[in-house]
């Protein structure tokens, strides 16, 4: 339907260009198109994670633009009837209506070798053979040995999902000042991804969640702008619907009792909001902005019963209590005020106050107990815990110039946070911080900033009920203390050659009212990063780019573990640092060798990724740890084009890309089928087997662009 | 009146009395005057060609529904004297039109706003980017724009191309192996911040983190029956959206990630190193690790869902 569209508005165009066009008006375009061959030496989705790369004939990308008296028209897309494809129109009619319309599909591209012995009979229900289970039940040491089977007999399959998102907005203009605005959208996204689900601890099976699901937005704004006064109305409406209720699926070790799982996915919702914000442009270049927000976000989907075990009482919707369904209700309040005036003029200065309100009035629901994974039964009350927070931030910012080549900021924040459950119902944040930036001279510029921010908890109960160790201190709402600093360098020496250079770091500790050896949790994070850019124009047909860049991220963690089943029997204290880089450089030749007639372009970009996983100490020490494998990921880029003026307006060219991703990850990487445990006889999870895999590309094309 | 009503309103009385008053005080004219954009395409016919088909354009043909004065003159300003010193640059006159690469960003960007004050400019005054003198010119040109960004009429080809090239900083982290789809032009930065000013944090397109998020996946909005607070709260405690070396953009790499919060008994406090990779402990530390299980971690609306594993 979308795709009919499109070609219609296509067919629209074609025929407006084809009219011949009045004194007052014109037409003018381009395309490029091509075609391509390319070879993977591992069919690794990684290579076309959010893209698709042709093979074969493809339009690459188009635009028409066509005016005449009032009307001026846009129409431009690129990969045309691609898994990626995207268009959009714009139309303007003089200044009094204007209409965009756009269509873009995303596609996520998650794996191209998962199998699996299940089998999606309707959807969001995924079974194995009766047989099999009913063997597996009275025969559990063939269970391993029928599940190869199966999978020997599963074809390969790719996984991935894709989301169509058609948009529209219209502006019109009824008078001076008073302009109204309709927009809409519609995200469909339909696919599967993995989705796991356990049997007991220890065991279970990972399936295609069924992703079919539909969001739409629509939206009406009122905009009224009188002198210094503006206003903004805003009203709109959002509702997300979920196409597969749930999903269902076979254990294949057992045919009665625990013979299959239910997950009960993502609810449909609703969210109504409105607005109103209002500006004042005064004197002496002092403005005020002030919003008022209000949202209402609902859900209430049927629920379903306790578990899908069809033996148990409690696979009845009776055995639930009468309510049936969540009836959630969450209304968000946010007011925003901020006056920013300049009085001198060199002096200037913000004062701001945002409150964020998140009121949960969805009822607590009692339960009289769960089932855990489909599994028997638990009886014990279970009580639902609507989650509700509101942030407060009040902050002043100050710029002031004192020379010519000097600006000076600063700025003070407070932000205070309450919950409704959490260990901590209260803390307060401040931050200070400043920026400097120089131009001693023309060719230079100096920026540096940093910032001071301290976290404290101001009403807190760490008790956790017995379900957690009271040193525990959670990093989101834990005590921090955090720093942050960072500047740039830009230099232009001449007018041929700039250099940028950046460095930040970022460093948060965070502690609770205990030392800070004897806390549990995130303690520390450490984040450090530079880049350098530099552009030069060797000469009137020779441009050169390069850039650098490199980013560490080091967080450090204690836990204590407890492998009893008995809380709070801690056998041994743990910390843990992980190291996580990234690196990356590019560099860039386009090199105009016959102007306007022949041109090279050479690209190469290399990024690296790796982590480091290092367990510090562990008390006592006669518990040994040791650290799991380096994990790297490497991806290198290479491309050349050349391009020839075949005459005015049209070019062709050759190009030529080379890729490598290279991937080292214990965890994400030959991940098997079955997952069984040394020594074991039977499974502890049943994997789709979606791993990373390394390889290497090669794409090879013939490119025209013409323009009209 | 009443008398604490009286303290209320004279004061707010008196600010707008006085306010009026520096208006009237700072309204000088420019000497020159308006002559109609006729008199620009004897010089500037590249530019005046080219602007027949520029969106702007079309505020022309309704000049009463925009602005008083329409045409090249509605941003450069009144340009008798430009016209009168005929070319001449040493005519004090000729300097007198508007030229937006010579003015300092704020009074750039205020001619700007003699329209755009609206929308997604309703914010600009206040926003990080005008703090910091990043005028409109600096990120839109309104006679050499790109084409493929026609539309909103930017200095570079791909929004993120320009947005990178202040925030420098941000591109090692797009360049980490699980992101966003930035890198293949599916989504830009101006899907999430709008770079005009929002009463959001970091300039994003909504009141709070979380907002923003559910505006794509909406089916992480809930309101669900078992809340994971801190999901809830914001979506960032467990994701960098910028880019991450881990699955899902995670900031963390799981089950460390989770195991910063949850240590009761058990397995997620149980230390998962090397050994477990081979133990009946490797589906906690291998593939999705956690979320293995663990799958509606965003929230679960079953009533058996509290530990969101169903």
């Amino acid at each position: 339907m979308i795709r009919t569209l499109v070609a219609l508005l296509g067919l629209l165009i074609a025929i407006v260009l084809g009219a011949p066009a009045p004194a007052a008006g014109g037409t003018d375009g381009s395309a490029t198109f091509g075609t391509e061959w390319w070879t993977q030496t591992a069919p690794e989705a990684k290579y076309q994670e959010f893209n698709e790369v042709p093979r074969g004939a493809y339009l690459d990308s188009y635009d028409l633009r066509t005016w005449r008296d009032r009307n001026l028209l846009l129409f431009y897309g690129q990969h045309a009837l691609r898994t990626d494809q995207s268009s959009a129109l714009s139309w303007w009619n003089g200044a009094k209506l204007r209409v965009d319309v756009g269509y873009r599909q995303i596609p996520h591209n998650l794996s191209s070798i998962v199998h699996s012995p299940f089998s999606e009979i309707a959807p969001g229900v995924e079974v194995v053979p009766d047989s099999m289970q009913a063997q597996d039940q009275a025969n559990a040491a063939g269970y391993v040995a029928r599940l190869r089977s199966a999978l020997a007999a599963s074809p390969r399959s790719s996984m991935g999902f894709r989301t169509d998102l058609t948009k529209a907005r219209v502006r019109a203009r009824a008078a001076r000042g008073l302009q109204f605005e309709l927009q809409g959208s519609r995200r469909m996204r339909s696919g599967r991804k993995p989705w796991g689900g356990g049997f007991s601890p220890g065991s279970g099976v990972e399936v295609w969640e069924p992703i079919s699901q539909r969001m739409l937005d629509g939206e009406a704004r009122a905009n009224y702008q009188r002198s210094r006064l503006s206003l903004m109305a805003i009203a709109g409406v959002s509702e997300f619907t979920n196409n597969v209720d749930t999903l269902t699926f076979d254990n294949p070790a057992l045919l009665t009792g625990q013979s299959k799982g239910r997950v009960d996915l993502y609810p449909n919702s609703r969210s109504v909001r409105g607005s109103l914000a209002l500006a004042y442009r005064a004197p002496m270049r002092t403005a005020f902005n002030g919003t008022v927000a209000l949202s209402r976000n609902t859900q209430n989907d049927p629920w379903v019963p306790f578990t899908a075990n069809t033996t148990s009482p409690y696979s009845s919707l009776d055995s639930l209590p009468p309510e049936r369904s969540t009836h959630a209700k969450v209304i968000v309040f946010t007011q925003d005020y901020r006056v920013t005036s300049h009085p001198l003029k060199d002096l200037g200065g913000t004062l701001r106050f945002r409150q964020y309100d998140y009121v949960n009035h969805t009822p607590v629901h009692t339960f009289s107990g769960a089932s855990q994974a489909d599994a028997a039964f638990t009886v014990g009350a279970v009580e639902s815990e609507p989650a509700g927070f509101k942030h407060q931030t009040y902050g002043l910012d100050l710029d002031y110039k004192p020379l010519q080549r000097v600006d000076l900021s600063g700025t003070a924040e407070r932000l205070d946070r309450t919950r409704t459950i959490r260990e901590v119902q209260a803390d307060r944040e401040e931050a200070v911080g400043g920026k400097v930036r120089i131009r001693p001279i023309d060719k230079v510029s100096l920026e540096g900033y940093a910032r001071r921010a301290k976290r404290w908890t101001r009403n807190a109960d760490f008790s956790y009920d017995g379900g957690e160790q009271t040193t525990l201190r959670r990093f989101d709402v834990a005590d921090r203390k955090q720093m942050q600093a960072g500047g740039s360098i830009g230099l232009t020496p001449t007018d041929r050659l700039d250099v940028t250079a950046t460095f930040g770091y970022l460093f948060e500790k965070y502690d609770g009212d205990l030392a800070d050896t004897a806390a549990i949790g995130l303690r520390r994070i450490h984040q450090r990063n530079t880049s350098a850019d530099i552009t030069y124009q060797a000469s009137a047909n020779l441009d050169l780019s390069g850039s650098v860049g490199w980013e560490q991220n080091t967080s450090r963690q204690a836990s204590r573990q407890s492998r009893t089943a008995a809380f709070g029997t801690a056998d041994s204290t743990w910390t843990l640092r992980v190291k996580d880089e990234g690196l990356f450089g590019s560099a860039g030749v386009d090199w105009r060798a016959m102007p306007d007639k022949l041109g090279f372009n050479l690209g190469f970009d290399y990024s690296r990724s790796p982590t480091n996983i290092a367990f510090a100490t562990v008390s006592p020490s006669t518990v040994t740890a040791l650290n799991p494998p380096y994990i790297r990921y490497r991806r290198i880029d290479l491309s050349f084009e050349t391009r020839y003026d075949l005459a005015a307006g049209t070019q062709v060219g050759v190009l030529y890309a080379w890729e490598e991703f290279d991937v080292t990850d214990f965890s994400a990487q030959d991940i098997p089928n079955l997952g069984i445990a040394a020594g074991a006889a039977n499974i502890n999870y049943l994997y789709l087997g979606d791993s990373f895999q390394s390889y290497r590309a090669h794409r090879l094309g013939l490119v025209v662009r013409k323009k009209f | 009146m009443n008398r604490a009503r009286a303290y209320v309103v004279l004061p707010i009385a008196a600010t707008v009395l006085l306010l009026a008053g520096f208006e009237a005080a700072g309204a000088q004219e420019n000497e020159s005057h308006y002559v109609g954009a006729q008199a620009c395409e004897k010089c500037h016919a590249e530019q005046w060609d080219a602007f027949q088909s520029n969106p702007h354009h079309m505020a022309e043909l309704d000049p009463k529904l925009v602005a008083d004065n329409v045409g090249c003159e509605s941003c450069h300003g009144p340009g008798s004297r430009h016209v009168d010193a005929d070319g001449d640059e040493k005519n004090p006159g000729f300097a007198t039109m508007r030229n937006f690469k010579k003015m300092k960003p704020e009074e750039a960007s205020a001619v700007c706003q003699t329209c755009h004050k609206t929308g997604e400019q309703f914010y600009w005054p206040q926003s990080t980017h005008a703090r910091n003198d990043v005028g409109c010119v600096r990120c839109h040109s309104i006679h050499s724009a790109k084409s493929e960004a026609q539309a909103k009429l930017l200095v570079n080809e791909k929004t993120s191309q320009l947005c990178i090239t202040c925030h420098a900083n941000k591109k090692a982290a797009l360049e980490h192996t699980a992101g966003m789809p930035l890198r293949d032009g599916a989504m830009t930065c101006v899907d999430c911040h709008n770079p005009h000013g929002s009463i959001g944090p970091r300039m994003i397109r909504a009141a709070s983190n979380t907002e923003l998020c559910v505006t794509c996946h909406m089916d992480k909005r809930g309101p669900f029956l078992y809340e994971h607070p801190p999901v809830r709260e914001n979506c960032v405690t467990c994701h960098a959206p910028h880019g991450s070396n881990n699955d899902k953009i995670l900031a963390g790499r799981r089950p460390f990630l989770c195991q910063r919060c949850h240590v009761s008994s058990r397995h997620p406090s149980t230390l998962y190193d090397a050994p477990d990779l081979t133990l009946s402990g490797a589906n906690k530390i291998i593939n999705r690790s956690c979320t293995n299980c663990h799958s509606q971690i965003h929230g679960s609306n079953h009533p058996s869902g509290m530990f969101f594993v169903r």
